[in-house]
């Protein structure tokens, strides 16, 4: 059995649950549970319900790495002696995995950050800061993971959705902030957009299931004819794959935007999305900037009416990217059967 | 004797282009002496940077100038407005006349144009080197003066200097 631990909540978003998703259907596992905190009553994970394990029951919330730990290790223990445990989580750390260690087969450890120690059998980083083959990097690594560690490391390991429906949402605009981000920090250049004497555009709003004023979003909106709303979509490649310019915070949908070669305007929303401009760059994205750009509106609607007009520049540029799911499928899978 | 050679510029170099501008060694020479925002830089590159032809003046492989040229017409003449941007933070006079006369010798191969430069009365570096690559100062009664002044907002703390390709 694999277990997943994972941070999934409004503050953590959806990026922790998307990246293993995609593990899940790499590997096209069929016994896995996945451990989070709690669960939420979205019916975004109403497909997946039965494999989603809350370990934190009534009040009871998550304190610390040492007793969730002990949490973890009674429930592996309850199902399973010879578990493998993958591990998606920015408050878990090397305490944390010295404690399950002795309780699974194999843990493994997902994460964005070089600098952090661990204690695990495997650790998986898709970043494209791997490509460089920087040395530095490498040591800094070796040092903070055990000697018998196996790294997975670059986008050749990358954790993201690539299926998506043959039948494409069209538009021109996809305006996106995360699974649990706030869309109308969009408002002003999405309303500007409207304005310009353009011929009619369709601009499409995705609402992530953590993202807690989807009402709002609708009340402001919904005078708007050339708007779509979607709330909580199961899979946000549909809308991506049919769309002309995407706008959106710089989280695991570089990667799936990188996938589809989609023109796109990058916001660092955060500091977990701490990938420099090169390494953006090495992903085909050379469109990226701050969220405080964002109070900017009039220049920032200029730029992606100027990113639309120019798509198809846009798009050689971005033949850098070369994110073949082939590979990283094979890739995951040899290591898997080892 | 070190290698010189040059490479287009290509749309990929965008956020280093950006960098390299905003280099100080660039802005104490040019007329905008702010740092330029990523979001102004973007939106320029999609309306000049098309119109500008730029390559990357290499030595030994690495890039240490780029070579721009500005094309644009005025009646029935064709202009040409060039300027060089660093891309080290420090730079030394061998190199820089080298890119010059790289730069020049694209310059003069643009067949029955006009070729305009404009230099920093405070450039001491720069204040002579125009006289050997067959310019001459623009003078307040040359027609293209005006043209020229208003159309690149040149400000009159710079000397402009021009040339005639012939055909």
């Amino acid at each position: 059995m694999i277990f997943f631990r994972i941070d999934l909540s409004d503050n953590h978003g959806l990026g922790h649950y998307n990246r293993i998703r995609s593990l899940i259907k790499y590997l096209d596992l069929k016994k896995y549970k996945i451990v989070i905190d709690k669960l939420p009553n979205f019916f975004f994970f109403k497909g997946e319900e039965k494999n989603i394990i809350s370990l934190y029951e009534n009040k009871n919330r998550f304190l610390n790495e040492k007793k969730d730990a002990s949490l973890f290790s009674k429930l592996i223990k309850n199902k399973n002696n010879n578990s493998i445990v993958i591990k998606d989580s920015y408050r878990l750390g090397f305490e944390w995995e010295k404690l399950i260690y002795k309780n699974c087969k194999k843990i493994i450890s997902i994460d964005d950050f070089v600098e952090k120690k661990h204690f695990v059998d495997c650790y998986i980083n898709h970043s494209p800061i791997f490509l460089e083959k920087d040395k530095e990097v490498f040591n800094i690594l070796k040092k903070n993971n055990k000697k018998s560690c196996d790294f997975l490391l670059g986008p050749n390991y990358g954790l993201f959705n690539s299926v998506y429906n043959k039948k494409k949402i069209t538009s021109d605009y996809v305006f996106y902030n995360g699974g649990s981000g706030n869309l109308l920090v969009y408002e002003k250049i999405i309303k500007k957009l409207c304005r310009t004497k353009k011929k009619p555009f369709k601009i499409i709003l995705i609402i992530g299931p953590f993202a807690k004023n989807y009402k709002k979003i609708f009340q402001k909106f919904k005078k708007y004819k050339n708007i779509k709303l979607l709330h909580q979509p199961e899979n946000i490649l549909n809308a991506l794959s049919g769309t002309k310019v995407f706008i959106s915070s710089a989280g695991v949908s570089t990667f799936e935007s990188s996938f589809l070669k989609i023109p796109t305007l990058l916001f660092k929303m955060n500091d977990n999305q701490n990938l420099t401009e090169t390494e953006y760059e090495k992903l085909g994205h050379y469109f990226f900037l701050k969220k405080k750009d964002l109070n900017n509106s009039d220049k920032i609607t200029q730029l992606i009416i100027l990113m639309l007009e120019n798509k198809d520049q846009i798009k050689k540029m971005m033949s850098i990217s070369n994110i073949n799911i082939k590979n990283i499928k094979q890739n995951y899978i040899k290591y898997f059967a080892k | 004797m070190k290698k010189f050679s040059t490479l287009e510029v290509n749309d990929k170099i965008i956020n280093k282009y950006l960098f390299y501008k905003n280099l100080y060694i660039n802005r104490k020479y040019s007329s905008n002496k702010k740092i330029i925002k990523k979001i102004d830089h973007y939106q320029w590159w999609f309306l000049k940077q098309k119109l500008r032809k730029s390559f990357f003046v290499l030595k030994e492989e690495s890039p240490i100038f780029i070579s721009t040229s500005d094309h644009f017409k005025f009646k029935n003449h064709k202009l040409i407005y060039s300027g060089l941007i660093s891309c080290m933070s420090e730079t030394n006079l061998f190199d820089l006349l080298k890119a010059i006369k790289i730069q020049n010798d694209y310059l003069d191969r643009q067949k029955k144009n006009y070729c305009f430069i404009s230099i920093d009365k405070n450039n001491k570096v720069l204040m002579y080197h125009w006289k050997y690559f067959g310019y001459l100062p623009l003078k307040k009664d040359n027609i293209f003066y005006k043209y020229v002044k208003n159309f690149l907002n040149i400000s009159n703390n710079y000397n402009i200097f021009y040339k005639r390709i012939k055909a």
